[in-house]
């Protein structure tokens, strides 16, 4: 062929002239793949991967709130709060000092009232999610290992609360790969960044590819996503002079599954390039649908776009959605005063009802699990009779999870009278963990990489799946 | 309120922490095949304790290195040097043949990323090409080791191992400004060619060295310590971690020199490497009598403790201007009812005793005495017991407090500096204390001492609620009566030459003095240690007492004052002008001067370690610091030969460690630098695991060579520049690439004698070992190119990646980096809420960049840089889209593909003299004659969109997008 003809005519030819083989369109790369037939690519690590067992769930949307909310004024009702408010109780630990204390009771802002067919008591902080209770199965034993905000916000997302280690999404990437190649397989979509920046979604010593892609909210949410050149033409053209290159330099170099790899890439990145503004594009959603989430179409604004660019996310095959309500100030942390939870709720409530109830008319409950938790409680106490807020708690908090797999309408675990410890069946991030994983088909404890010499899991040594909370 | 209650929260459990150590329960199923396998093999049954003993007489990183000959091979004409008969004759065994030579461009660009991280330039390339001498590669070399970018890029290498980072990692990841110095020390230490167990002693040890040696090495010797310093900080509070800090710098040093993984032994024996927790405990010892400079932390804003780079016999009178100016601006502040920054710098050269270091109570903190003070009982840190006086410390806010009804405790410190007759003859004191007098029933007397740590008191003052008397003998004779509840202020003067003292007592109002009173006869008049405590007591019960601004000091302490002294004599030599401006110069003016002021320092400081208190550690249970086990005297790890300091160790014992480390008993030290240095040259070990050379790591594919070059190390006296000759000149090093694609058509003669005829050896894989869940991985690929029967490819780091466009786009900044424009320190208030976050661009190498722990840099993190965290042994390429993103999208790319093309437009009018230009400079070689010809319709298809010209440049946009495809093609991005 001669080279003039290369540049010309339709943006077709072009293409499939200027790379010969394409690099930019799929037919070559079944090619490049095909060269790896018969054993699976070791060198692509996002390539799927089987289960350790059979799946209840293929993705996980997980709503984390950051700061703290108070298990007491949302989800776990106590009514000796409400009748034994500005009596004392004894604890034997406060602000993580060991010592015999006495502390004021304090009633709750919000009050209680039971929901759905089930009839779990819910109260009026998230009156659009107390509607979705029959799909809810809310945890109320649920204890940490930190009372600080880092560490406990380490700790719920990579199971190590001093360490870094890798984060959950990170271990589901590498433990079943990726559905959609043109998208990374764990997504995190955070307006601000949370306590202990970004390892909370690192992959840490699990390889990069498995580390969470960030989506910040507004007009750029990923970077280096919008084309910088004029028109796709121009970047085809670039794209098109690049592969050419990079297939020449591989034709000389025919074994070596790195540099095919790297070919892959380009493809995907331009996937991605074409398929990420599509997934923030919501211009074809409907009225009712935005309406649904309590979006204000062309807004980017709450936790409301975060929810319903996760549905997209989850409908394109994404393996893991992260949603961080807000950042590491101004959020749930309540010291001052427990009003200030009033906006962050009214910021996430009917976002949440709004997805729910969306995956569930499109069916894709069925197969994905959402998440809601936050890193600790709040006390049920304060060491001052008139104190407007709640210190961290960490001895018991409240999470819930619904979707794949999870009996729905149900209710497991619970605190003591006040709120203050776990009165039976205790859920510890740990169990929590395993039971997500579980969930989506895989064995916490096999679930491991080899790292400076030690297996590492998510899940430490510890952690047991909580088989009460399985459907 | 808010911040307020939240500082409530600064207690942290332990609880959390024990989780980490559990991480080698985990690992314990998936080893004991190993294990079972090795004893299998030795026909030993394996108990689950390890037995020092037995560990080290089976494991073969334990043997002291052999000086195996090379062997002998068949084609004998292949081998340059001894390596290469060694890696030859495995070749042979396996029925294979080496690769034959690389091509000589192939090979410049090899040795020159290797060696410095950057491309050949095109004259580097002709000089090569056209040198046809036997010397040719020697020489180039040679010229690499010479050139400053060669510290540049195996001080990076260096900085992966020992996880450098320019912020401290806590929770709020406080920046160090001046962590830049111990970087540079790297740097410059590689490219002189610092002999590797010299470097090493200066990393562990500098600071003792420093004291010890040539003042011209004062300040590098005190930098290296930043090796030490550097380790990670945890929590809220990281002083209340600091036991998680010790392991840090424990396993980091384990598998920075020894290749083995000491920490696990914090909570336990170690399940598999011969390192019980008594080894840990002697190790930890060792760190715990050394004071590390503090980086603030988000309940203590401030750094602190920071080394001075000149000698105390330097500093001194520095300091004493510097507290003068310091403290001078800070009354004219508090004049003008301005708030004034709390003490942040101060001599580490004079005993901490104003304690404004040590962490007072605040929030749920209880205020603690930090090392390197030593103490025991209820022993706290208030704002209360902040002495009134002003004559020796002028900014305190906190002292130390002891409460009532006790009858032991105790609080000591060694002093920095050791004191005896030959060092001086005077010695002035200075103690604030104020005595309870509320419960009568306290009739014991506190003991305030001075003298040897080991030995009998020099000098021994008792203080009961009513008096201070001196001890003398057997005898106490009262000096001074106290006044109930009120500060009190004494003074001594100690002559070490008579070994006598004079001193003074009281209050402002007045004092009472004594004089010639004598040592304790006893006392050898070495004085090295105050302490104050409980042992005078006779069991009765102690007033509480509180006691502040504690000066030992060579020069004379001002008469007790409430008022700050005015300008002494020392200040009259400084630039005194923003004390003796008007006191109507606005307060934001002097808030500015007094900033600055504190921001630079008296001179230059670095982020590094000094001598603390020397003392055993106890054993902490479980790994938990507030369950001490058993006392363990400080030493070395005992299956490694290691014993116990020997007695009468003078200091924390580091200086014995680093030559303990680098001595002719230890193995280790060399055989796992070797194996690094091959490592960085090959993309593999010897020993696969680089950082783990014990009973978990991989054994050496070629045990003779590995220990044939650690004899060649110590035998060239530690010279890694020695080694890379060594190694690059071989033939094992000069190959070409398996798939023959970078062979040279004409063998270079600097190879002569090279083997026959190509094989096919199959494919080899230059990548990482990609393990899948559960370990999965291909092995036989991987450990087919152990053989090294051909060179292996591989993708260019991080760090090179971003040099190499600068340089090829021509704005690469040559020049050293220094530090980084961090905000100013007094205005420091990063919590957890809101912590330290930034990127800071610049042109210079990368190594230069600033990296921060908790937050990655943005580009490093994207080509798999070093984790900042944690030792990385080996850097892993991973290929990902949002790399491949960047090559299309980032701005860098866009801006530096346009200084590109600008470059080539400056060079060349002629389009092909362009591409040609474009290829020599990037790629190091000529486009071939249809490459030209693609990049002429490449460049016209691009000019001829309609868009391309929108800023009416459609020749620089199009030059620039095929910069852009350059930048982005694998043969830019890969080393044959």
């Amino acid at each position: 062929m001669k080279p003039s003809s290369a540049f010309d005519s339709s943006r077709r030819n072009f293409l499939r002239s200027m790379v010969g083989a394409s690099a930019i369109f799929p037919g070559l790369i079944e090619e490049l793949v095909a060269q790896d037939a018969g054993r699976s690519n070791p060198f692509d690590p996002l390539a799927p991967r089987p289960s350790h067992h059979g799946a209840k769930a293929k993705r996980v949307i997980f709503l984390y709130m950051s700061g703290g909310v108070s298990h007491v004024d949302s989800w776990d009702h106590k009514p000796r709060l409400f009748t034994d408010a500005g009596k004392t109780v004894a604890v034997g630990e406060f602000q993580g000092r060991k010592g015999d204390f006495k502390m004021w009771v304090k009633k709750p802002q919000w009050t209680f009232a039971r929901h759905g067919r089930c009839g779990t008591e819910a109260s009026t902080l998230f009156p659009h999610i107390a509607g979705c209770v029959d799909d809810l199965c809310v945890i109320r034993s649920m204890k940490s290992d930190h009372t600080n905000h880092y560490e406990a916000t380490l700790g719920i997302h990579t199971g190590s609360f001093t360490f870094a280690r890798p984060s959950i999404g990170s271990w589901v990437s590498y433990g079943l790969g990726a559905e959609n190649r043109n998208l990374p397989s764990y997504i995190v979509i955070a307006p601000k960044t949370p306590y202990a920046g970004s390892q909370v979604w690192a992959s840490d010593f699990l390889p990069g590819s498995h580390q969470g892609t960030l989506v910040v909210p507004g007009p750029d949410p990923v970077s280096n996503i919008q084309r910088r050149v004029a028109t796709s033409r121009m970047q085809e053209l670039e794209l098109g002079l690049m592969a050419r290159m990079n297939q020449r330099h591989l034709a000389t170099r025919p074994e070596d599954s790195l540099l095919t790899a790297r070919i892959k890439s380009f493809e995907t990145a331009f996937g991605m390039q074409m398929e990420m503004p599509d997934v923030f594009d919501l211009a074809k959603e409907s009225d009712a649908t935005l309406k649904l989430y309590g979006l204000e179409r062309g807004s980017t604004k709450g936790f409301a776009w975060q929810c319903l660019v996760a549905r997209r996310l989850a409908e394109r095959g994404v393996r893991f959605i992260e949603l961080i309500d807000v950042g590491s100030s101004d959020n749930w942390d309540a010291h001052g005063d427990m009003l200030t939870h009033t906006p962050l709720a009214k910021n996430v409530d009917q976002a949440i009802a709004g997805l729910l109830l969306d995956l569930k008319s499109r069916g894709m409950l069925e197969d994905t699990l959402v998440v809601w938790t936050t890193e600790f409680g709040r006390t049920p106490f304060n060491n001052a009779a008139d104190a407007k807020g709640r210190e961290h708690h960490h001895w018991v908090f409240s999470s819930w999870l619904a979707g794949a797999g999870v009996k729905p309408g149900t209710v497991y675990g619970a605190s003591d009278d006040y709120g203050i410890e776990v009165a039976n069946n205790p859920v510890h991030v740990h169990d929590f963990h395993a039971t997500i994983l579980h969930l989506l088909g895989l064995n916490h404890e096999r679930l491991t990489f080899r790292h400076s010499g030690r297996d590492y899991r998510l899940t430490d040594v510890a952690g047991n799946v909580v088989n009460g909370i399985l459907s | 309120m808010l911040g307020k209650v939240r500082a409530l929260w600064a207690v942290v459990g332990v609880a959390g922490l024990i989780l980490f150590c559990g991480a080698d329960h985990a690992a314990t199923r998936s080893a004991e095949p190993e294990l079972d396998s090795l004893a299998s093999k030795t026909g030993t049954a394996l108990n689950r304790t390890p037995n020092p003993d037995r560990a080290r007489s089976l494991h073969w990183a334990f043997q002291p290195l052999q000086n195996p000959a090379p062997p002998r091979v068949t084609n004998s004409g292949w081998p340059l040097s001894g390596i290469d008969r060694f890696v030859l004759s495995k070749i042979e065994a396996d029925g294979l043949r080496p690769a034959p030579p690389a091509d000589k461009r192939t090979l410049l660009r090899r040795a020159t990323f290797d060696l410095i991280g950057l491309s050949p330039t095109p004259p580097e390339v002709d000089s090569f090409i056209s040198d046809t001498s036997s010397d040719a590669f020697a020489r180039v070399v040679d010229r690499l080791l010479n050139s400053p970018h060669y510290g540049e890029r195996w001080g990076r290498h260096w900085m992966d191992i020992v996880r450098y980072a320019d912020t401290a990692g806590e929770t709020a990841d406080y920046p160090i400004p001046v962590a830049w110095r111990y970087r540079n020390y790297v740097i410059d230490s590689f490219n002189a060619d610092k002999p590797y167990n010299t470097f090493l002693r200066e990393q562990i040890a500098g600071d003792v060295m420093a004291r010890r040696g040539a003042s011209e090495h004062y300040a590098q010797d005190v930098t290296a310590t930043g090796y030490l310093a550097l380790s990670r900080r945890f929590g809220f509070d990281s002083e209340n971690y600091h036991h998680l800090t010790i392991q840090d710098t424990i396993d980091t040093l384990g598998q920075t020199v020894l290749g083995l993984s000491l920490g696990c032994a914090r909570c336990h024996d170690h399940k598999y490497d011969p390192v019980s927790m008594n080894d840990y405990y002697a190790l930890y010892g060792i760190f715990e009598s050394t004071r590390y400079a503090f980086p603030g932390s988000e309940q203590k804003q401030k750094f602190r403790a920071l080394v001075p780079l000149l000698p105390p016999s330097e500093s001194h009178e520095k300091w004493r201007a510097f507290d003068v100016k310091v403290g001078g601006l800070s009354q004219m502040l508090e004049k003008q009812k301005q708030p004034v920054p709390g003490a942040v710098l101060r001599s580490l050269d004079e005993i901490d005793g104003d304690f404004e270091m040590q962490a007072p109570a605040a929030g749920g903190s209880k205020g603690v005495l930090v090392p390197p003070w030593v103490c025991d009982g209820m022993i706290s840190v208030t704002k209360e017991a902040q002495s009134p006086f002003k004559n020796l410390n002028t900014r305190g806010q906190v002292g130390v407090h002891v409460p009532s009804n006790t009858n032991s405790y105790f609080i000591g410190q060694a002093l920095p500096s050791r004191h005896a007759r030959d060092h001086g003859s005077l010695l002035f004191v200075n103690l604030d204390f104020r005595v309870a007098t509320n419960d009568v029933s306290a009739l014991g007397a506190h003991r305030f001492w001075l003298g040897k740590q080991h030995g009998l008191p020099a000098i021994e003052v008792r203080v009961s609620s009513t008096s201070v008397a001196l001890r003398t003998g057997d005898t106490t004779a009262p000096v001074l009566l106290l006044k109930p509840n009120q500060w009190h202020n004494l003074q001594l003067t100690l002559d070490l030459q008579t070994r006598t003292f004079s001193g003074s007592g009281g209050t402002a109002e007045g004092v009472v003095s004594f004089a010639n009173k004598p040592f304790s006869i006893s006392s050898p008049g070495v004085i090295d240690f105050v302490a104050m405590d409980s042992i005078a007591s006779d069991q009765k019960l102690l007033p509480g007492i509180e006691i502040d601004n504690l000066g030992i000091q060579n020069v004379p302490i001002n008469a007790v004052s409430t008022t700050p002294p005015t300008l002494a004599s020392s200040a009259k030599k400084i630039d005194a002008k923003a004390i003796t401006d008007p006191p109507q110069a606005s307060h934001e003016n002097l808030k500015q001067d007094l900033n600055s002021l504190l921001a630079e320092g008296p001179f230059d400081l670095a982020y590094a370690v000094v001598e603390g208190t020397p003392r055993n550690a106890r054993l902490q249970v479980r790994g938990e610091p507030d369950r001490p086990g058993v006392e363990v005297p400080r030493g070395f790890i005992t299956a490694l030969g290691g014993k116990p300091l020997p007695a009468g160790t003078e200091g924390s014992g580091r200086l014995e460690l680093a030559e303990w480390l680098t001595g002719p008993d230890n193995p280790l030290t060399a055989r796992v630098m070797v194996n690094r240095l091959w490592q960085f040259h090959f993309g593999r070990g010897l020993v696969k695991t680089p950082n783990d050379f014990g009973l978990r790591g991989q054994a050496p594919t070629h045990p003779e060579m590995l220990d044939y070059l650690a004899v060649r190390f110590v035998q060239s006296g530690w010279s890694m520049k020695a080694m890379h000759r060594l190694i690059m000149l071989s033939s094992t090093y000069q190959q070409a690439n398996a798939d023959g694609s970078s062979a040279a058509t004409v063998p270079p003669r600097f190879a002569a004698g090279s083997a026959g005829p190509v094989i096919a050896s199959g494919p080899e894989q230059n990548s990482i070992r990609q393990a899948g869940p559960e370990g999965r991985g291909l092995l036989s690929e991987w450990d087919r190119a152990d053989l090294y029967a051909a060179f292996p490819r591989r993708r260019i780091s991080a760090e090179e990646i971003r040099d190499a466009i600068l340089q090829v786009s021509g704005e690469l900044d040559v020049a050293p980096g220094h530090g980084h424009p961090f905000p100013t320190p007094i205005g420091w208030g990063y919590t957890q809420h809101g912590p330290f976050s930034a990127v800071y661009e610049h042109n210079k190498r990368s190594v230069y960049l600033m990296t921060q722990r908790i937050k990655r840099h943005p580009f490093l993190a994207l080509f798999d840089g070093a984790d900042p965290n944690a030792s990385t042994a080996e850097r892993r390429a991973t290929t990902v889209p949002t790399q491949a993103l960047f090559f299309l999208n980032d701005p860098f790319i866009h801006a530096q593909a346009g200084k590109f093309s600008e470059r080539l437009r400056r060079l060349y009018h002629d389009e092909p003299g362009r591409i040609a230009a474009a290829y020599r400079l990037a790629l190091g070689r000529f486009p071939s004659e249809s490459e030209q010809a693609e990049a002429a319709e490449f460049l016209a298809a691009y000019r001829a969109e309609p868009t391309a010209a929108r800023n009416g440049d459609a020749d620089g946009a199009a030059l620039a997008a095929y910069g852009r495809a350059i930048f982005g093609s694998s043969e830019f991005l890969h080393i044959d």
